[in-house]
């Protein structure tokens, strides 16, 4: 691709990430939450794919995504499981005071970041997950283009135990 | 003895007693097998399958071929069959789409009458 | 209290254990299977203990994330995602969990060679955690995603280790199932439309009162949606296709998700039906489905070269088998007929032969395929010489399958032929044709690969933890056979009275 749409690319990433997190991160207050701010998020690995093509798409390591794909996973199971003194998927951090649990201001505002309890957190891991995800199907499919996809063995219906 | 028979209605049946008479059968089976004589030899001309006096046949009749009659007789019904197998997902779709339309005609007439 | 919270941990120690798998796998490969081990097991632990309750009369229902979760409706409606426990869905959930642990396992040893096991097993316990989510839920949302979480790890795990030939069946599968889905969505929304409610029971209980049309319609789409997971006869054309190109032990656990959409489908219509007109209709029309799913798999089944798709026509017969009592058993709920109890009953027992004997099947056929390496039936013959336990377990569970006694096929057959006969003379004697005709096709399989001379090529040591597993489905084959009587008056009968009795669950949620 040309020089320009290198350049712009590069430039994009932190208005795309900025806008990615924002929407992850105000889940339970504006539309949007993990699954749509990830994906986002994941855009910006199609966009290089696009920009600087395969060179840079083979030196992505896969090993971090794969890793960040099931912590985000694991931290989700692990706060579903945190709140089991009362019951599964207990919201154990709402009107508690503490890091997302605060009471909320009286009176129509813009949305008060820090209440919602375990909703943000969730959030997040559900954000990195989709993330990581999006972008290892993105280089799965361009990297490998459909090599693995078919063979001469495969319409072989009959007689194939 | 209500605790080994079976019973749903109208028949009584009792896997138990079953068993034992299965058993006792081939016990008798076995006595009788051993006062025969024991000169049979596995291999050479007694171990070999009976074709009626005829050579063994080499080309394969295999198990394959057990059931040609019934499928002789029913070739009109496997054409049918083999088509709606076809393997094409669009004609999956179209059966269930008339399952649904299926449904949905007996629950409108069900319903109204 | 820990056990108080065992309906949400039977799923959600499955989803986590699925989720962690990726990290164990990274410690080595030992720690990775006794990590997935301990997910299943602790799992199958909770179910068996919410069996053993359910099944002695105690129901449990349980609001996820409440502050009391035994809790259901405070306000007269019930607020929050519902999971229900009575007996016949822990029956249900406790079938399909030890069809999933056994399998998993199973396969442990097979594939030990491969690259990439733990993808593999994190799918697994996604399937485990998807199968148990669906036997529990008491809420339609929940039903449609825990049935979309089935299909697309199924879906994942049908393709898995094929090297290529798999896409075709796993393509055709997730394209049906996402329709099927589709169409389910359509009818919890015409439902949620028209109440505002999702729960099943609290829309059971406003639609007994007021039936109309669009609930009717609502229903439908419903119904048919469940038909096409569970396969029955216009829609079980990918059947054979996904059961010939997955591996043994997929195919055991895809059984087991079809058993739960079985249990999903009839849940519905007996809440849903039970006061109106409507339920003959739709028994008589899920029997002549069964009915003719018994004939296509049988006389399809004859004609096949290949076992697993061969086999996979036997699971489509099977499964019309249940539908024929499930449909009698609806046809004729309202007037309370002793026969149509005694046909849900028979249903109810098999359905757990099915999972029995088809798992012990498909695991044999992966076991074969393990021990002699070869890929095409034609190939090998004789097999009994090498390895008399393989034949012999094949014989208890061609048996077992077909129908003869005094294996659990038979008790079950006997009660479904015999209540069926009540509703259509022509529905049993299909019946009874359906299971000859099984045995015959058995017989034809087990000739060629058993019987004949001895076989010729290499034969491995069967792994001790495969040939365990497979005795164990044998024993429980042999322990239902033999104590029918028991079983039916211990397991059964609480199960069939949980599914027919409406208000039951009804009384539980309100």
């Amino acid at each position: 691709m040309s020089p320009i749409v290198k350049n712009v690319a590069v430039v994009l990433v932190i208005p795309i990430t900025m806008f990615g997190l924002y929407i992850i991160l105000h889940g339970h207050l504006t539309p949007g939450g993990g699954f749509p701010g990830g994906a986002i998020m994941a855009s910006l690995v199609v966009l290089f794919f696009v920009a600087f093509g395969k060179e840079w798409a083979k030196k992505i390591n896969k090993g971090i995504l794969f890793f960040g794909e099931s912590f985000g996973l694991a931290l989700f199971g692990l706060l579903a499981f945190l709140g089991l003194g009362t019951s599964f998927f207990h919201n154990f951090l709402a009107n508690s005071d503490s890091l997302f649990g605060m009471s909320i201001p009286f009176g129509a505002n813009s949305g008060f970041l820090w209440s919602g309890g375990i909703i943000p957190l969730m959030n997040i891991a559900v954000g990195l997950e989709v993330f990581a995800a999006l972008s290892i199907i993105a280089v799965v499919m361009f990297l490998e283009n459909g090599k693995v996809m078919f063979s001469e063995k495969e319409n072989n219906v009959g007689g194939k135990k | 003895m209500s605790e080994i028979i079976f019973s749903t209605g109208s028949v009584a049946w009792s896997p138990l007693m079953l068993v034992a008479g299965v058993a006792i059968a081939i016990a008798i089976a076995y006595l009788v097998r051993a006062m025969g004589s024991n000169n049979y030899k596995r291999s050479g001309e007694q171990g070999m399958a009976f074709f009626s006096g005829n050579r063994h046949p080499d080309d394969g009749i295999g198990s394959e071929n057990l059931y040609w009659g019934f499928f002789k007789s029913m070739e009109g019904y496997y054409e049918f069959m083999k088509k709606m197998h076809s393997g094409i997902v669009n004609d999956y779709v179209f059966w269930f789409v008339l399952v649904v339309v299926v449904l949905l005609a007996g629950m409108a007439f069900g319903g109204i009458l | 209290m820990i056990l108080e919270n065992a309906p949400a941990l039977a799923i959600g120690i499955p989803l986590f254990a699925a989720f962690a798998v990726f990290f164990f796998g990274k410690l080595g490969k030992r720690a990775m299977k006794v990590w997935v081990v301990a997910g299943l097991l602790a799992a199958e632990v909770f179910i068996i203990w919410l069996a053993m309750d359910a099944l002695s009369g105690i129901s449990h229902f349980y609001a996820v994330g409440a502050q009391v979760p035994g809790i259901i409706s405070q306000a007269g409606f019930p607020v929050r995602v519902v999971l229900v426990v009575d007996a016949v869905s822990a029956l249900v959930a406790l079938v399909a969990m030890s069809l999933c642990l056994l399998a998993g396992l199973f396969s442990l040893r097979f594939f030990e060679k491969k690259e990439g096991g733990e993808k593999f097993y994190s799918l697994l316990l996604l399937l485990a955690a998807g199968i148990t989510g669906l036997s529990f839920t008491g809420d339609f949302f929940t039903m449609f995603v825990f049935l979309e979480v089935i299909s697309i790890s199924s879906a994942g795990l049908i393709v898995f280790f094929r090297e290529g030939e798999g896409f075709e069946a796993g393509f055709k599968y997730l394209v049906l199932l996402a329709i099927g889905a589709l169409f389910l969505l359509f009818g919890v929304g015409i439902f949620y439309g028209k109440y505002g409610l999702l729960n099943i029971g609290a829309i059971a209980s406003l639609v007994g009162v007021n039936a109309s049309f669009i609930d009717f319609t609502a229903v439908a789409l419903i119904a048919s949606a469940l038909l096409l997971k569970c396969g029955s006869f216009p829609v079980h054309m990918w059947k054979p296709d996904v059961y010939q190109k997955a591996s043994g032990i997929v195919s055991a656990v895809l059984v087991a998700s079809g058993l739960v959409g079985i249990y999903a489908l009839f849940r519905v219509l007996f809440l849903m039906l039970a006061n109106t007109p409507l339920s003959a209709m739709v028994g008589w029309v899920i029997a002549i489905l069964g009915v003719f799913s018994i004939f296509v798999g049988v006389t399809m089944a004859l004609k096949q070269t290949s076992l697993k798709r061969l086999v996979g026509y036997a699971a489509v017969a099977e499964t019309g088998f249940v539908l024929l009592a499930f449909g009698t058993g609806l046809a004729a709920v309202t007037s309370m007929d002793i026969f149509s109890f005694r046909a849900v009953i028979g249903g109810m027992f098999q359905l757990v032969n099915d999972g029995l004997d088809l798992g012990l099947l498909f695991l044999l056929i992966a076991a074969v395929g393990f021990v002699t390496k070869k890929k095409r039936i034609g190939e090998i013959s004789g097999l009994a010489h090498k390895s008399p336990v393989l034949a012999v377990l094949f014989l208890i569970g061609m048996f077992a399958i077909s129908g003869m006694p005094p294996f659990n096929g038979f008790a079950s057959k006997i009660i479904i032929y015999e209540s069926v006969y009540m509703a259509s003379p022509v529905f049993s004697i299909v019946g009874i044709l359906g299971s000859v005709m099984l045995l015959a096709i058995f017989v034809k399989v087990f000739v060629a690969i058993f019987l004949g001379p001895p076989y010729k090529g290499k034969v491995e040591v069967l792994p001790k933890s495969m040939l365990l597993v497979m005795c164990i489905f044998a024993f429980f084959i042999l322990l239902l056979g033999l104590f029918p009587k028991q079983a039916i008056e211990g397991v059964f009968l609480p199960a069939a009275k949980a599914l027919i009795n409406s208000q039951a669950y009804i009384g539980g949620i309100l």
